[in-house]
């Protein structure tokens, strides 16, 4: 269990975070939703052991962060970062065994292989192994990190039980497909390896799908946590978001599904006029308008 | 080791014994053999012992250092262009021997040339340790260092640096501005034992702790914080790795004046080959840039025999057209990718 208690953060004399609250318990999806600027990145750059110089505790399975060395947190924790920046041609099977750097020393080359072939073949990647990695689509190189965090939680099992891991909007610029694909990866993992997951999401509907948990924050602050159901409501999201939805139950999904009204509809004085190239068009209705 | 080093080993020794046979006095193998058994005039045992093998053992150590330092960097600043130069190595070794050439060459030349020559190594290895420290001090902000910030303070303490040696040859006299161009050709000859015993512990033990970090300048390639998330102290990497290289350089630069290319086209020769994994790359770079400095020594010493061309010539004849040719090939894979 991952306990964040009165969280402050302040860059530049600007308080980003202000007594922030909350718990993501392990072998559970918790999500991070919020406008730009909300917090959202920094509460998981504190988490992840970016930020050191925040107010409060974030207490890790019983013991604070800030007591652990970055190797004790690499044990802990893997963190799947949003850019993926590389200068040099590294092969697939490279960037992937580097999740075995933390205890590098402890396995033989042969059981690295074994380990890594392992894991690729779980993220349907093992005819990827000797390609560069920079000649991957976007999605694929989002499951070679995917695999090198579980290579890296792998090895850190050695000695610690309760296992997280960091998304940083890993849905971002991948297509549906890519996305979904991704998803299902993370939702296995959770039920599998009984991992924790904390991930910073944009999409309303896909943290809906993934979440057990939902933490909306604004302005620097836990506006709402709780469950998908709990949290996503009308009025809520009018709040957090500043936009009007609607909120119906998934057709096939077990969970809500949030259709966004547009803008010109909540307030007609941002209605375009109706000019020429608009007069012959057929006005859209709303479920909701009727 | 993997066999590819083995490999790499295997034509180091073979391009020392080549060196050892080669020269304005040419010898056979029968020759060496006899120099070795001890069955040679002593014309042929002071050549191949106190000339020509810590020629080339400098020319090995120095080539060594100076590709793996130049790989180093590489992957510490995720830049396939960067080299120790960057970090205002050369340019303050540089300064640093034009003030021993201007300023002492009057006094010291009259004791003996050797001291001479030991003044500006030790001139020109302070030289590169303030100026990289001074890069890494400016460019270290927060007690984070950026990669950026720090390329920048290393251009400009180079051009700073640059400018304070051009005003002090222009000022020189014609012997001295002729001393100072020579050290910029960069040359191995004159090659001590005495050299040896102080640049050899410097590089090897330089290389053996830089071997140590290969794993995390893998890591480092992902990102700085993708290294940090994988458990690697990134700020302490980057203070070794900079440290050590402006040791390493330093101790070679100043023994041999201006080598340059080696440090470019060595690892990225590798990379192409071989691939980028720093675990292999760094001790590779080490051996090819050995035998690479040893093979150009020893095309310096017949072309035109019996005189010597400047090492750093040779160097940069084969290392600046590949450096054009890797602009070129990185500027068409841009185009596809």
């Amino acid at each position: 269990m991952i306990r964040v208690q009165d969280l402050s953060f302040k860059r530049g004399g600007k308080e980003i975070l202000s007594k922030l609250n909350f718990q993501a318990a392990a072998g559970e999806i918790s999500v991070i939703l919020g406008k730009n600027g909300a917090g959202k990145s920094t509460v998981l750059n504190c988490l992840c052991g970016n930020f050191n110089d925040y107010e409060g505790t974030i207490n890790w399975d019983g013991q604070d962060l800030k007591n652990f060395s970055l190797k004790e947190q690499a044990k802990r924790r893997a963190v799947l970062a949003q850019s993926m920046e590389l200068s040099f041609q590294l092969s697939v099977y490279d960037v992937i065994e580097m999740g075995c750097y933390g205890q590098y020393d402890r396995f033989s080359s042969k059981e690295r292989r074994q380990l890594i072939e392992e894991v690729a073949n779980q993220f349907q990647l093992s005819s990827f192994l000797d390609r560069d990695f920079l000649s991957l689509s976007g999605g694929e190189k989002k499951r070679v990190l995917l695999a090198k965090c579980l290579i890296q939680l792998k090895v850190g099992a050695i000695t610690e039980k309760r296992q997280y891991l960091l998304l940083d909007e890993p849905t971002a610029a991948l297509d549906l497909e890519q996305q979904n694909l991704l998803l299902q990866f993370i939702k296995e993992l959770v039920r599998k390896e009984g991992l924790g997951v904390i991930a910073v999401l944009h999409d309303l509907n896909l943290a809906a799908q993934l979440a057990d948990q939902l933490i909306l924050l604004k302005q620097g602050k836990v506006h709402t946590c709780g469950s998908p159901e709990q949290v996503l409501q009308p009025a809520i999201i009018q709040d957090v978001f500043d936009i009007d939805c609607l909120i119906q139950r998934h057709p096939s999904l077990d969970c809500p599904l949030i259709t966004t009204l547009p803008y010109a509809e909540r307030n007609s004085t941002f209605a375009p006029a109706t000019g020429p190239t608009q007069g012959d068009r057929t006005p859209l209705t709303h479920p909701a308008a009727s | 080791m993997s066999s590819r080093s083995y490999l790499l080993l295997l034509l180091l020794v073979l391009s020392i014994g080549v060196g050892l046979l080669v020269g304005a006095y040419d010898m056979s193998w029968a020759d060496l053999w006899g120099v070795i058994t001890g069955d040679a005039d002593d014309m042929q045992q002071f050549l191949v012992w106190e000339i020509r093998l810590p020629r080339l053992l400098l020319a090995a150590l120095v080539g060594a250092g100076l590709a793996m330092s130049g790989a180093a960097i590489q992957g510490l600043f995720r830049n396939p262009l960067a080299d120790p130069t960057i970090i205002g190595i050369t340019s303050g070794a540089m300064l640093f021997a034009v003030i021993a050439l201007s300023f002492l060459t009057t006094y010291l030349a009259e004791v003996t040339a050797s001291l001479l020559q030991a003044t500006i190594s030790l001139f020109a290895f302070i030289g590169a340790l303030l100026t990289s420290w001074l890069v890494y001090r400016i460019g270290n902000r927060y007690g984070q260092s950026q990669v950026a910030s720090m390329i920048l303070a290393g251009i400009a303490v180079a051009a700073f640096a640059g400018a304070l040696s051009g005003y002090l040859i222009y000022k020189s006299d014609e012997s001295q501005l002729r001393d100072i161009t020579f050290w910029t050709l960069g040359s191995v000859s004159g090659a001590s034992w005495m050299q040896l015993s102080i640049v050899g512990p410097i590089v090897l033990l330089g290389t053996w702790l830089i071997q140590r970090d290969a794993r995390a300048l893998n890591a480092i390639l992902l990102g700085e914080r993708e290294a940090a998330y994988l458990g690697f102290q990134v700020n302490a990497v980057k203070q070794r790795i900079i440290a050590l290289t402006a040791l390493v350089v330093g101790a070679c630069i100043s023994v041999t004046g201006l080598i340059g290319f080696v440090g470019l086209v060595i690892p990225h020769l590798l990379r192409l080959a071989w691939g980028t994994d720093y675990r292999s790359l760094l001790i590779n770079s080490a051996l090819l840039g050995a035998s690479f400095l040893v093979i150009a020594d020893n095309f310096s010493r017949t072309i035109v025999a019996p005189a010597e061309l400047p090492i750093g010539i040779l160097t940069a004849l084969v290392g600046a057209p590949f450096f054009i040719w890797l602009l070129l090939r990185q500027q068409r894979k841009s185009l596809f990718i």
